[in-house]
């Protein structure tokens, strides 16, 4: 039911998201434009400008709220995500360093997304396995690699010269958006999805010890492994096309948790549903705030994000 | 309880001392270099007040080896007839000439963001030429070095740069080789602009294209005024210099009738946009009025040569050469 | 038992060696350079000689704000970590750093070039006083818990970042020169840096002497703390203070270079034990030697340009951080 629900806000959402941008088009020139014939300028903007960007939010918010998802049912920690154990930004100065050694790649900077995420993901994975290092200390771990990651990021910007020609990607956004993204990530969001919802069963285990995880007939290990793989493909994919964009991946977790309790594979189905319109009303915000300016979704993302991550680290405590 | 130390830590009288050592020290500094600033003006008989950006300063004599911070600053001082013997050109050697259109023996400084200070101090300069964006927390020091002048190149428009270059001159102690300079570049540009075909009422746009989208000039911006200035439309009409983070639907809607799109090469969002449906919706690409054109030559370098360069180029393709 | 003796001896040398090293990296700070200056040119240069600029001007404010500001960085994550109660707390990981960026990135956007000189600082210690008082504020509703301080600094941290990059993009002539600021570079200070600085360390001072006090303490448990008469909210909101204006004095400074508030009281603790007697002055002085030692290896690597310390300090830094972070969890496996 949550889901369907969730489904049509999207549906909403993009809708709106549709009729919202620089030239200023009123719903029934879009409508109008879609039946348009092939080469009207107006069915160029909204097919071809448009509705990328708004199938491209989703994608991305529905990858990193399942990678999110899994993160925290992998570690156990209610604090886990790409973005606060840092894996996000070490795909970010894996892309950063290559598109600047040698010129931007979609394709190379998005293998490169996977190594830089690949090995944060690995150091994190191996604390997470020390269950006493507590969850406050698990995130500030996260925190403090992803502060010398963004040094890094820094470091490779300043001797470049180029800041000003990538503040957008650095925020995490979907301003640019094109198809050749969209074509880019969807199999990675796809595959990524589909996984976690044939597994669901034994990722659900994991949420448990491992003792039990093991009564019941699991190869604990390759499960958990298997998650971590997710977890990196999802959010290098997502950062290789939108940038480190935080939160989302943090939040709708726990929002699923809160509408539908703590069962895998009904969460799992409210994280895509949830990430993927959280992200598309980003945007949507993103392009209302400074209109017709735009602004990074990351950065909506973050103002939104961050007082909901103090409210979760909070309980967590008191609990 | 009793091993508790609150009896005062010894070693913590160290760090004190220590303070204390390198407070004097930086006093003395700063002592130091007031005594520069003022041996600097002082000695001179036929000394100028400049006015700046950010105050004014004495300059004696005719300087001769000037240390030039911005590109549009070389250009000027070539103009002049002084070679600059520091430049900071971003660790970009091929820049220079491209810049002037000659190879000149010059010592790099270093970036633009942060030149190397002490290579300015060893060329030993007796000018230095500053940008008031770039280099303002640094005048102090450029200062102690030798006398500095700050001008609005980064975010300067054309008439900022005209401007700067009689400042450059009368820095230079020869107003009037300045004055003859602008005279001889503003015939040129009206030969240029009388060359432009009648009825030409297209409206024009800079945008630089980078891998997160473009950035459009403005009719503030250096290049929108040299448009403006020989009689062509800039299409964006604002007080900022430049429209940044700008995305394809924006500019199909500024829709520019002619369009010149600055890369440094390939990697941008030109390459994407292209092939995109919206495109073709922009007059200028319907009118095949598109020109990819060096970033450098185009918004990095700006000077009055450029401003020429950029002229002749906008006039030779509206006159249906491409 | 001579056992005890001899380990303050050892110590009393290890804290000797940190001195020395400080001392000779501020001379090699002062000699080597894109113009390599040889002992008696330097002192030449000191007393009037050519070179004057290199040696008064250039490298000797630059070589005292490295050693001011590493100093009173590592001392402000010294601090943090007691007050938070954990040995991965950082001026940057609470916020300060990123408060104190904020502030700065607003004064460089929205005030004009030629009052940057004395703008910059207020905004830094504005944005890193704001900052502080939301933490405190959060953790005075949330209880006293150190845990509750050190992610209320990351959320807060996480907005001011959010802030910052919307500036960029506001902004993107300035996004370069933000860019080397939140690196950190000890790049253009002059003599009134170091005068403004070491002022204001002074004034902390003090504050200092109290905290380096309660640092044992704030080891005990909260019982043993009230046992001896300080709540131990006090300790920890004095903590706090002392650490945010240490922090915001070198940030004003030399900007982001949280990082080494992370590392180098870990460094010290290796070296010279936990005892805060010794702990203190080690820090400090580790402090001192890391952001020297960034510096002076930035100048060098890429002639004529110059890498922000703070980004030397991070490359150098990032392979220790992940062996603490190692070593974190096999102590807790």
């Amino acid at each position: 039911m949550l889901a369907l629900a969730g489904t049509g806000l999207l549906v909403l959402a993009g809708l709106w998201s549709l009729t919202v941008g620089a030239t200023g088009m009123p719903p029934d020139r879009v409508a109008g434009a879609l039946w348009a014939a092939a080469g009207s300028a107006d069915r160029g903007l909204v097919l071809g400008v448009r509705l990328p960007r708004i199938v491209l939010a989703a994608l991305v918010g529905a990858s990193l709220a399942v990678a999110g998802l899994l993160a925290q049912t992998l570690t156990r920690n209610p604090l886990a995500s790409a973005q606060t154990f840092g894996i996000n930004a070490g795909a970010a100065v894996a892309i950063v360093a290559t598109t600047i050694a040698f010129g931007a790649g979609g394709v190379a900077a998005t293998v490169a997304a996977f190594a830089g995420a690949g090995v944060v993901g690995v150091v994190m994975w191996a604390l997470s396995a020390a269950t006493a290092i507590g969850t406050v200390g698990l995130a500030l771990a996260g925190m403090s690699l992803q502060i010398l990651l963004s040094a890094l990021v820094q470091a490779i910007l300043v001797m470049n010269n180029s800041t000003q020609d990538i503040v957008f990607w650095l925020a995490g956004s979907v301003t640019g958006a094109q198809w050749p993204d969209v074509t880019l990530l969807l199999p990675f969001t796809l595959t990524g999805c589909a996984v976690a919802a044939v597994a669901h069963r034994g990722f659900g285990l994991l949420a448990l010890d491992s003792a039990t995880g093991e009564a019941l007939g699991q190869n604990t290990r390759r499960v958990a492994g298997g998650a971590a793989l997710l977890v990196v493909t999802l959010a290098g994919a997502s950062v290789a096309v939108a940038g480190p964009i935080g939160f989302v991946g943090l939040i709708v977790p726990h929002i699923a948790r809160a509408l539908v309790g703590g069962d895998f594979g009904r969460r799992l189905v409210l994280c895509v549903v949830g990430g993927a319109l959280l992200l598309v009303v980003a945007d949507l915000l993103a392009r209302l705030v400074a209109f017709p300016g735009e602004t990074p979704a990351g950065v909506i993302t973050a103002v939104v994000g961050a007082p909901a991550f103090l409210f979760l680290a909070l309980r967590s405590k008191t609990r | 309880m009793s091993s508790v130390p609150l009896r005062p830590a010894r070693p913590l009288g160290r760090v004190v001392l220590a303070v204390v050592a390198v407070l004097a020290a930086a006093g003395l500094s700063a002592c130091s270099s007031q005594a520069a600033t003022k041996l600097a003006g002082a000695s001179d008989t036929n000394a100028r007040d400049i006015v700046h950006e950010l105050g004014t300063t004495k300059i004696g004599g005719r300087p001769a080896r000037v240390v030039a911070l911005e590109f549009s600053f070389v250009q000027t001082l070539d103009q002049l007839g002084v070679t600059p013997v520091g430049i900071a050109d971003d660790d970009d050697a091929a820049r220079i000439p491209q810049l002037l259109g000659k190879k000149i023996d010059y010592t790099s400084v270093g970036t633009r963001l942060e030149p190397n200070l002490e290579l300015v101090s060893g060329l030993q300069p007796d000018l230095i030429i500053a940008d008031s964006t770039r280099h303002a927390t640094i005048y102090p020091q450029l200062g102690a070095i030798a006398p500095t002048i700050v001008l609005n190149s980064w975010e300067g428009s054309y008439q900022d740069i005209k401007d700067s270059a009689l400042t450059i001159a009368d820095a230079l102690g020869d107003r009037a080789k300045g004055e003859t300079a602008v005279a001889e570049h503003d015939r040129r540009m009206k030969e240029i602009a009388a060359k432009i075909p009648a009825g030409s009422d297209g409206r024009v746009l800079l945008a630089v294209a980078t891998p997160d989208g473009m950035s459009l000039h403005t009719s503030s911006a250096f290049t929108g005024s040299v448009f403006k200035a020989i009689g062509l439309k800039p299409a964006v009409d604002a007080t900022d210099t430049v429209e940044s983070g700008v995305g394809l639907e924006r500019l199909v809607a500024v829709d520019p009738d002619m369009l010149f799109v600055a890369t440094d090469g390939p990697g941008t969002v030109y390459d994407e946009w292209r092939n995109n449906s919206a495109w073709a919706g922009i007059s200028a690409v319907r009118s095949k009025a598109v020109y990819e054109v060096n970033r450098n030559a185009f918004s990095r370098f700006r000077g009055m040569h450029t401003a020429e360069v950029i002229a002749a180029d906008v006039v030779r393709k509206l006159n249906g050469d491409r | 038992m001579t056992l005890p003796g001899n380990r303050t001896r050892t110590r009393v040398h290890v804290i000797v060696l940190l001195g020395l090293l400080v001392a000779g990296l501020a001379l090699a700070g002062i000699c080597a350079g894109a113009v390599p200056l040889s002992p008696p040119q330097v002192l030449d240069a000191l007393t009037g000689g050519p070179n004057g600029f290199v040696v008064l001007q250039y490298r000797l404010p630059r070589v005292a704000v490295a050693v001011l500001a590493g100093a009173a960085l590592a001392l402000s994550g010294l601090f943090l970590q007691a007050a938070v109660r954990n040995p991965l707390a950082s001026p940057d990981v609470i916020g300060v750093t990123k408060g104190a960026g904020l502030g700065a990135m607003l004064v460089a956007v929205l005030v004009p070039p030629g009052a940057h000189l004395w703008a910059t600082p207020v905004g830094v210690v504005a944005g890193a006083a704001s900052v502080t008082a939301l933490l405190l504020r959060f953790s005075r509703r949330a209880g006293a818990h150190g845990a509750t301080l050190a992610l209320a600094g990351i959320a807060i941290a996480a907005l001011a970042a959010a802030a910052m990059q919307y500036l960029m993009v506001v902004f993107p002539q300035r996004a370069d020169q933000a860019m080397v600021w939140l690196a950190g570079s000890v790049y253009g200070s002059t003599g009134a840096d170091v005068a403004g600085l070491a002022v204001w360390l002074v004034v902390c001072l003090p504050g200092v002497v109290v905290c380096a006090r309660l640092l044992d303490l704030a080891g005990l448990g909260d019982d043993s703390q009230s046992g001896l008469g300080w709540s131990p909210r006090g300790i920890r909101v004095l903590l706090v203070v002392v650490a945010v204006a240490l922090a915001a004095g070198s940030v004003a400074a030399v900007g982001g270079i949280g990082f080494l508030g992370l590392l180098a009281p870990h460094l010290a603790a290796r070296l010279a034990g936990r005892r805060a007697r010794w702990l203190v002055p080690a820090t400090a002085l580790t402090g001192a030697v890391v952001l020297s030692l960034a510096d002076l290896a930035g100048r060098l690597v890429a002639l004529p340009n110059e890498l922000p310390a703070g980004v030397v300090a991070a490359v150098v830094g990032g392979p220790y951080l992940l062996y603490i972070l190692l070593r974190e969890a096999r102590v807790h496996a």
